[in-house]
């Protein structure tokens, strides 16, 4: 087991950063700005909404406060008037909040989560997690997956150039998985018996972590896994490293024998599934 | 002015074990509903659905809907007989219902064996289906699993109703009941049509369409 | 019926006073309370040490890991954390010991309409703790796939080993047996024994809270029943319902049927939980404020509405399994018209102590500290009801901080108000309100600090349900607030056990509380302790409102009892 190193004294300045805000990792992602924004909207008005709740709690402790000794007032709150303070109110949440976020997501889902890049220049990828890691396919030369030339890198290895849109769809070989990129703000769950599908960009370069977000067992906590963002010409010589025998061969050694039947079989990979 | 005070009450003279009555049916109902609309939504989802034609014995199965139809109506001349304060018929009808009731139960064994033990022709049918062995059993894929999951709790539920209506029969055996004193009757009656109105639905879903 | 001689087995184990009955759920759910407290602690201390010795228990818990927590027992540690608090400890306090103890006695009712089917439910619930608390014995441990618990998952072929599964699934059911028999017995009872004159715009609204929750659980409990039968055939006798890929073994089903399924369920089960408390709150606001409940009808009204949208909003659990996009807007719609009804009874609330003369006694103290949690952890509601950002917030302790701020936050201070209020009808006595500030203050503070800080860890990528977050660089940032949030709810637990201190002692002490200490106007007040068994002498009359405070045409006090008329 690895040995964990406590920070106790690293901890101190945390304790006053980390009460107001943590920065999320950093985004390198096409349209993470976009989630991003959403999330701060809503901190901006939801923070105004809460600060008004509370200082009228306050207002009220401190001036209604029975010590004072004054008598309450006698009413219902029934009125019409009151009825009808409360209702506008509860409109005006709903449309400087809820409708406009509710605005807002669907901007986004249209032009970005759920708008599928139709042009050529896609990476399409494969993925099948199992019980506990990450298995990529990459479609090979004839572009089509589920054929001999499909490319299945070593586990937890995924590579893709950046400033180019990829297409991943993910199927689970177990259980229930989720695919997660914190760098990009996004993730989908991987359902066994079903095709599920996201798709995103990067901007930069370098390595990020791919986790696991749904529980799915004992080392749920390490299913991990490397996303190489890296230049064109980079990710087509790891292309090319890793031609379909020498895959073959990665495959072969993984596991031992006992494990041989329910590992993911050398030749996975689905007849990609066209989206709507 | 001590009149006006009242309980308005939306539920009129109902007795209060009937209106709980009525609450646990909606809620089985709901279990029913839930179990159901599962087997619906598996099989939309799969190919590998049986021909109830071909797997499942219509004719019997008919017949035994037409039994629980009976009992239902045996109820309730049983219930007319104690309003007009005849034990005698009371006792009848619900033998009879109860008879109905345990002969229900009999054929779905009969049914369940069937299909268990299984032959040649039997295993045609699945074949067809996709299914695989001469037998039927809840792990021939979901299709088995919704047909026994399906049927044997409603089968759980006549198997209830017997005994149910056995203790009620028991109890006007020892003159518990007259006409100014049937209130379980009526209750164990509302649980008894029940089960036969999920009958109906149970069939038609799994054996019909 | 309170004459003949009764033996300790009918009097304090087989009782079929709803009274009795009701303390019995008090003491259950005090034991889970605390059992998933000890839990959550121990969560904490691997989240924040990981893989450290566990002090002072650690060698004698788990000797063969050196008295580390091992991944497979902390899987199983959240597991029982989230059932245990949701149907263990929750379930009982407030539907249990509060639902059975004030709905007869505020509506003016001798008993329930039932006193054996109660007796059953609780026996059976008693039962089904049994059952869940012997999973512990298995060599293997106890279930390990969530409180969700997830197929393939918790289905044999998913990987946990041993019984630990199967025996969550049969434990469960017991619990939704008990609480239908429940359910059946609380709606009959407020439909048909409400005294005369106590119309439905009459009753408490802890009454209209704890009714709307046993409508919902009539409804979405036989739900889950049916999920959790289909889930035991899976995980006994071979039936292939939640799998589907490599694990089914032949035609395949489908795992997000269960999760549908869950949902339907799920998601009204938070509202059946929170719902006893908003009633409580708004009463509990109206007394200490010694004003009428601000807009009780349109908060009656509101609560209804909540209680009927939220069984349409259950996909908003389920954003990432990639659903139809018309299917998510919808859901999301849905969810967030939620806030609406929400933001009106809320601002109730402030109108009730607008213009109030307000005592800060300990449950109003609570009470208010609802208002604080119950604000942040709806509003919260909002991002995740917001698709794109569940899309990164989905399974996060984002989530997580989230509903700690609604269930554990709101539901136990709610909890605690209840019991701060309604112990000195219970056992006669107050709770000693130099301790009920402590706790509260303690609390507070302490709460607050834990879980806004997981909304924190979940904005900066934390998922939940991992053993130990140093596995991954992206959160390497993160131990140090990790550690703080889990100093904080060491000391939220130290406050906690302040809380069981007061209890037992005040239970024992010999000062007696006045019959109605809290000067309140409902029926539950209007007998001297202890209560005998049928509740009232004669049927009581209701001629007010629940909420007569500070009436102008009354002088020598501020309260006017619901059975009580204005003799000029
Ligand atoms: C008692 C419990 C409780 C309550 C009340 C709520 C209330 C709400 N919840 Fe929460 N929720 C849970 C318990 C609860 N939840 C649990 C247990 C989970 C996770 C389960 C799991 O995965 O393990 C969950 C998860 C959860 C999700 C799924 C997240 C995910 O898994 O990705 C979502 C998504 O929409 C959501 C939304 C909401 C919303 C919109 C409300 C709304 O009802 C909130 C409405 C309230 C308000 C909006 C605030 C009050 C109003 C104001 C403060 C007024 C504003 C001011 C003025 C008018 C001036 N919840
Ligand atoms: C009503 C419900 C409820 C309540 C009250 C709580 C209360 C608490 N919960 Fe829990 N929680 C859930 C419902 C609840 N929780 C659910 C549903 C989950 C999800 C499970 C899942 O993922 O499947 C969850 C998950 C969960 C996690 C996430 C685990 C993970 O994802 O890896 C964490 C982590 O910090 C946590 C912490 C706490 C803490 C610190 C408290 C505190 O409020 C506890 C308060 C403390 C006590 C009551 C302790 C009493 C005192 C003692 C026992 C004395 C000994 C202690 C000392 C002297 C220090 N909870
Ligand atoms: Cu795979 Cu969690
Ligand atoms: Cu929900």
């Amino acid at each position: 087991m690895k040995n964990y190193q406590s920070k106790n004294i690293n901890s101190i300045p945390y304790f006053f950063s980390g009460f107001w805000y943590k920065d999320p990792p950093k985004d390198v992602s096409l349209d993470g700005y976009r989630i991003d924004n959403v999330i701060h909207y809503t901190d901006l008005v939801i923070g105004i909404y809460f600060g008004i709740v509370v200082a009228a709690l306050a207002y009220f402790i401190f001036k209604y406060r029975a010590s004072l000794g004054h008598k309450a007032e006698y009413d219902h709150g029934n009125s019409r008037k009151n009825v009808m303070f409360t209702g506008g109110l509860g409109l005006l949440v709903f449309f400087s909040v809820d409708a406009v976020i509710e605005k807002m997501a669907f901007k986004d889902l249209k032009e970005a989560f759920w708008n599928f890049p139709k042009t050529e220049n896609v990476i399409r990828i494969e993925v099948m997690p199992q019980q506990f890691a990450w298995n990529f396919c990459y479609a090979g030369p004839d572009n089509e997956f589920g054929t001999d030339d499909d490319i299945i890198p070593s586990q937890n290895q995924m590579h893709i150039p950046v400033n180019t849109p990829v297409v991943v769809q993910i199927a689970s070989w177990d259980v229930i998985h989720s695919f997660y990129l914190p760098n990009f703000r996004i993730k989908q769950d991987a359902t066994p018996g079903m095709i599920t599908a996201l798709w995103f960009q990067a901007t930069e370069t370098g390595v990020f972590d791919i986790a696991c977000a749904e529980l799915c067992g004992n080392s749920h906590y390490k299913m991990k896994g490397f996303l190489t963002v890296e230049s064109e010409e980079d990710f087509q010589s790891w292309l090319s490293e890793n031609t379909p025998e020498e895959s073959q061969d990665d495959w072969d050694d993984w596991g031992d024998e006992d494990e041989e039947d329910t590992g993911v079989p050398e030749d996975w990979g689905w007849a990609w599934k066209e989206i709507k | 002015m001590n009149q006006t005070l009242t309980v308005k009450d939306p539920f009129g003279t109902a007795t209060t074990g009937k209106l709980a009555m009525w609450l646990f049916l909606a809620m089985d109902a709901i279990t029913f509903a839930a179990i159901l609309m599962g087997g619906i939504y598996l099989r939309l989802r799969t190919d590998m659905w049986g021909d109830a034609g071909q797997v499942l014995n219509i004719p019997l199965t008919s017949f035994n809907t037409f039994l629980l139809i009976m009992s239902s109506f045996t109820m309730v001349m049983a219930l007319d007989a104690i309003k007009k304060n005849d034990i005698k018929g009371l006792k009848l009808f619900l033998s009879l219902t109860i008879l109905g009731g345990v002969s229900f139960l009999g054929i779905q064994i009969y049914e369940y064996a069937h299909f268990i033990i299984g032959n040649a022709e039997l295993g045609q049918a699945l074949q067809a289906t996709g299914l695989k062995g001469d037998s039927f059993l809840w792990t021939s894929g979901t299709y088995g699993a919704t047909f026994y999951a399906t049927t044997s709790f409603h089968g759980l539920h006549v198997l209830t109703g017997v005994i149910y209506l056995s203790v009620i029969f028991y109890q006007s055996n020892k003159g518990m009941y007259s006409s100014a004193n049937y209130d379980r009757i009526e209750i164990a009656g509302l649980f008894w049509h029940f089960v036969d109105l999920v009958w109906i639905l149970v069939f038609t879903i799994i054996y019909l369409i | 019926m309170s004459g003949h001689q009764k033996s300790f087995w009918t009097k304090y184990i087989f009782s079929t006073d709803h009274k009795m009955i009701a303390k019995q759920f008090l003491w259950l759910g005090m034991f889970f309370l605390f059992f998933g407290g000890a839990l959550a602690m121990l969560i904490r201390w691997q989240l924040g040490y990981p893989e450290q010795p566990v002090p002072l228990i650690g060698n004698w818990m788990w000797p063969g890991d050196g008295g580390i927590i091992n991944p497979d027992i902390y899987n199983q540690m959240f597991t029982m954390h989230g059932t245990i608090m949701i149907f263990w400890a929750i379930t009982p306090l407030l539907i249990g010991a509060f639902g059975n103890f004030i709905i007869p006695l505020q509506i003016g009712a001798g008993d329930m309409a039932f006193p054996k089917l109660n007796l059953f439910s609780f026996w059976t619930m008693f039962l089904a703790s049994l059952i869940l608390l012997s999973s512990y014995l298995l060599p293997t441990g106890t279930a390990a796939g969530g409180w969700t618990s997830y197929p393939p998952l918790s289905s044999p072929a998913g990987g946990i080993p041993g019984l630990g599964q199967t025996i969550w699934t049969v434990a469960l059911i017991f619990m939704g047996v008990s609480s239908m028999m429940g359910a059946i017995n609380y709606i009959t009872t407020v439909v048909r024994m409400r005294a005369p004159g106590m119309d439905y715009f009459k009753m408490p609204l802890s009454v209209w809270g704890l009714f709307l929750t046993s409508i919902l659980n009539a409804v979405f409990v036989p739900v889950i029943a049916a999920g959790l039968v289909m889930l035991l055939l899976d995980q006994t006798i071979g039936t292939e319902f939640f799998l589907a890929g490599r694990l089914a073994s032949g035609d395949p089903g489908d795992p997000l049927l269960f999760q549908h399924v869950f949902w339907i369920f799920g998601h009204p089960e938070v509202y059946i939980l929170i719902l006893p408390v908003w009633g409580i709150i708004s009463d509990l606001l109206s007394v200490f404020s010694r004003k009428p409940a601000f807009g009780y009808r349109v908060t009656a009204i509101a609560m209804c509405t909540v209680t009927a949208l939220s069984t349409l909003v259950w996909g908003h659990h389920m954003y990432t399994t990639g659903m139809s996009p018309l299917l998510g807007k919808s859901f999301m719609f849905l969810t967030l018209l939620i806030s609406i009804p929400s933001a009106m009874f809320f601002l109730n609330w402030l109108g009730t102590m607008w213009k109030g003369s307000i005592h800060f006694t300990s449950p109003m103290l609570f009470s208010i500290g609802v208002i604080w949690v119950f604000g942040l952890g709806g509003l919260t509601g909002l991002y995740n009801a917001t698709i794109t950002a569940d899309i990164y917030l989905h399974d996060t302790m984002f989530v997580v901080g989230h509903f700690h701020y609604t269930l554990a936050a709101s539901v136990m201070f709610g909890s605690f108000a209840a019991i701060y209020f309604w112990f000195p009808r219970m056992f006669g006595r107050k709770l000693d309100s130099r301790l009920g500030k402590i706790h509260f203050w303690g609390t507070f503070i302490s709460i607050n600090f834990v879980f806004f800080n997981m909304m924190v860890l979940g904005y900066a990528g934390h998922h939940r349900r991992i053993y130990n977050p140093s596995e991954y660089s992206f959160l390497e940032p993160l131990t140090g607030l990790n550690e703080w949030i889990s100093i904080f709810s060491f000391l939220l637990g130290v406050f906690q056990v302040v809380f069981l201190i007061n209890m037992v002692w005040s239970m024992f002490k010999k000062e007696r509380s006045p019959q109605n200490p809290w000067k309140a106007t409902t029926l539950e007040w209007t007998m001297d302790y202890p209560i005998p068994h049928g509740n009232f002498e004669e049927t009581p009359l209701v001629h007010n409102g629940p909420h007569e405070y500070s009436r102008p045409d009354i002088k020598d006090r501020d309260w006017l009892g619901q059975n009580e008329r204005i003799t000029v």
